[in-house]
């Protein structure tokens, strides 16, 4: 396993004009504007993102064969990619909202609201059911088909949304049980919720990247 | 070290059907044309492939048992893969101090040097000899008592290969407990290497034999229609019609020396002997 993430550290800093160009554009976002609470969204993604980019790096001239040759399991090398990914995605969404709270601090001068510390661990959360969506897929169908398939899965939520907003129209849907919900549970309640959430949907998510990489032939 | 029992593979026009083993001590080759269905037996020891049918064992063990420390003792180089091409000599060090054990940096180092091997370049700018030297030097850095080679020589001219070689002769001399299987397309590479040599065609062994033997037992025999109607074929394994007349592969070449005189007996390079096992037919 160390000898996995010293590797997916060296193929990272490969990226390291990208990173230098996320740290840019958190800094310029910091320096002006009102609410930079996005940041967090933004410097997590890009970084989850960047963290999946090592399996391209993997891939890369059939690299998966001599991989596995090596003295570590299938799931090892699964489990170190969420190891790194969700270090990654946490490490810097931690870092992006403590950037955020500081600046509104300092600028605002006021004292960090619970809100905020929520609704960054619900962004950070998001990121996770992110990882979890993407990871398997990337296993899958490598770099190249997943970007097409992760597509299709936006355009196949937002549609579905769509109809079903349309649904809701026109069988005249009383959505106001899910908002009474919502208000019973209460902003902590709906955190903790999140949080659950995404937990479960890595844990999903990694069983089944196991099973696809232990069925994979190189 | 090695054993494989009736190992099947099958792809959708191929079928691979092997048995092999590899003893300790002794360097074993397996030869065959391209897509004969050498990669594809290293695919399946390595577990890279799923096998149909058939057991492999690696130390005593089943393939699908072996641990960490076991698989820390085999060496491996690959033909069509390596590490990262984004990495350098340099970053990989970590890496393999990181999976073994037993990785010996500072030997490791002297020898990249001693092949003028640059630690910062990205292992996809090196030259086709570069990598080569590098994959073999990487499975023999980290105390291993198997090595599996791909192919460590395709690609190379005559003196890396030669090098390359010579990597492998001064291993396997530095403890006799030490084994190697390795293929190659290009039987010289064998002849001098190899204790035995298994020969594979169309996914099947079709000769195994030790190189010994092979070079010195095995011999082409040049007959006319006469001489081929009237020669003892007891000893004869294939046979191939030929303008003079037929061209036979024996495996007793004293025996046809010593009885037929006038015949023409040529003791034959590796390579010949694979063309007349491969073309030639059974009597």
């Amino acid at each position: 396993m160390k000898g996995l993430l010293v590797k997916d550290c060296k193929l990272l800093f490969q990226q390291k004009r990208m990173i230098l160009l996320l740290l840019v554009c958190v800094a310029i976002v910091l320096g002006s504007v009102e609410d930079p609470s996005f940041i967090i969204a933004y410097a997590a993604i890009l970084m989850l993102m960047m963290a999946l980019g090592t399996i391209s790096y993997d891939e890369f001239d059939n690299g998966y064969s001599f991989l596995f040759t090596l003295p570590i399991s299938r799931k090892e090398y699964v489990a170190g990619k969420y190891i790194l990914c969700s270090v990654y995605c946490l490490f810097t969404g931690v870092v992006a909202a403590i950037a955020c709270a500081v600046v509104m601090v300092v600028r605002q001068k006021s004292a960090v609201s619970v809100d905020m510390v929520q609704s960054a661990i619900c962004i950070i959360a998001v990121s996770f059911m992110i990882l979890a969506l993407l990871l398997p897929i990337m296993l899958k169908y490598g770099p190249e088909k997943s970007r097409i398939f992760t597509f299709a899965i936006v355009g196949v939520v937002v549609v579905f949304g769509i109809i079903l907003g349309k649904l809701q129209e026109y069988l005249s849907i009383d959505i106001s049980k899910v908002d009474n919900f919502l208000k019973k549970i209460g902003d902590t309640g709906f955190t903790i919720a999140t949080v659950f959430v995404a937990v479960l949907a890595v844990m999903v998510s990694f069983v089944i990247s196991v099973r696809i990489m232990e069925k994979k032939e190189f | 070290m090695i054993k494989i029992e009736n190992l099947q593979k099958r792809y959708d026009n191929f079928l691979l059907d092997c048995s092999l083993e590899v003893k300790t001590g002794s360097i074993t080759g397996l030869i065959g044309q391209n897509g004969a269905g050498k990669s594809t037996t290293f695919k399946a020891i390595l577990g890279l492939v799923a096998k149909d049918a058939g057991s492999i064992r690696i130390f005593g063990k089943d393939i699908e048992t072996l641990e960490k420390r076991d698989k820390q003792k085999i060496g491996v180089a690959l033909s069509d893969s390596g590490f990262s091409g984004w990495l350098t000599i340099k970053n990989i060090i970590p890496i393999m101090a990181g999976m073994y054990d037993a990785f010996h940096k500072d030997a490791f180092l002297e020898k990249c040097r001693e092949f003028q091997l640059p630690l910062d370049k990205k292992l996809k700018e090196f030259s086709t000899g570069m990598k080569a030297k590098l994959k073999v030097l990487v499975a023999i850095s980290h105390e291993a008592s198997l090595l599996i080679l791909d192919e460590p020589t395709a690609g190379l001219d005559v003196v890396a290969r030669e090098q390359v070689l010579d990597m492998l002769r001064s291993y396997m001399e530095q403890d006799e407990e030490r084994a190697i299987l390795i293929s190659s397309h290009i039987s010289s590479d064998l002849e001098g290497l190899c204790d035995d040599i298994y020969m594979i065609h169309e996914g099947k062994i079709v000769l195994h034999e030790e190189t010994d033997v092979l070079l010195d037992r095995y011999a082409v025999l040049k007959v006319d229609e006469k001489q081929y109607e009237e020669m003892d074929k007891r000893y004869v394994l294939k046979v191939q019609k030929e303008n003079f007349g037929y061209k036979c592969l024996t495996n007793e070449r004293q025996f046809y020396q010593e009885n037929y005189p006038s015949m023409v007996i040529e003791k034959g390079t590796i390579d010949e002997l694979i063309m007349i096992m491969i073309r030639g037919e059974k009597i």
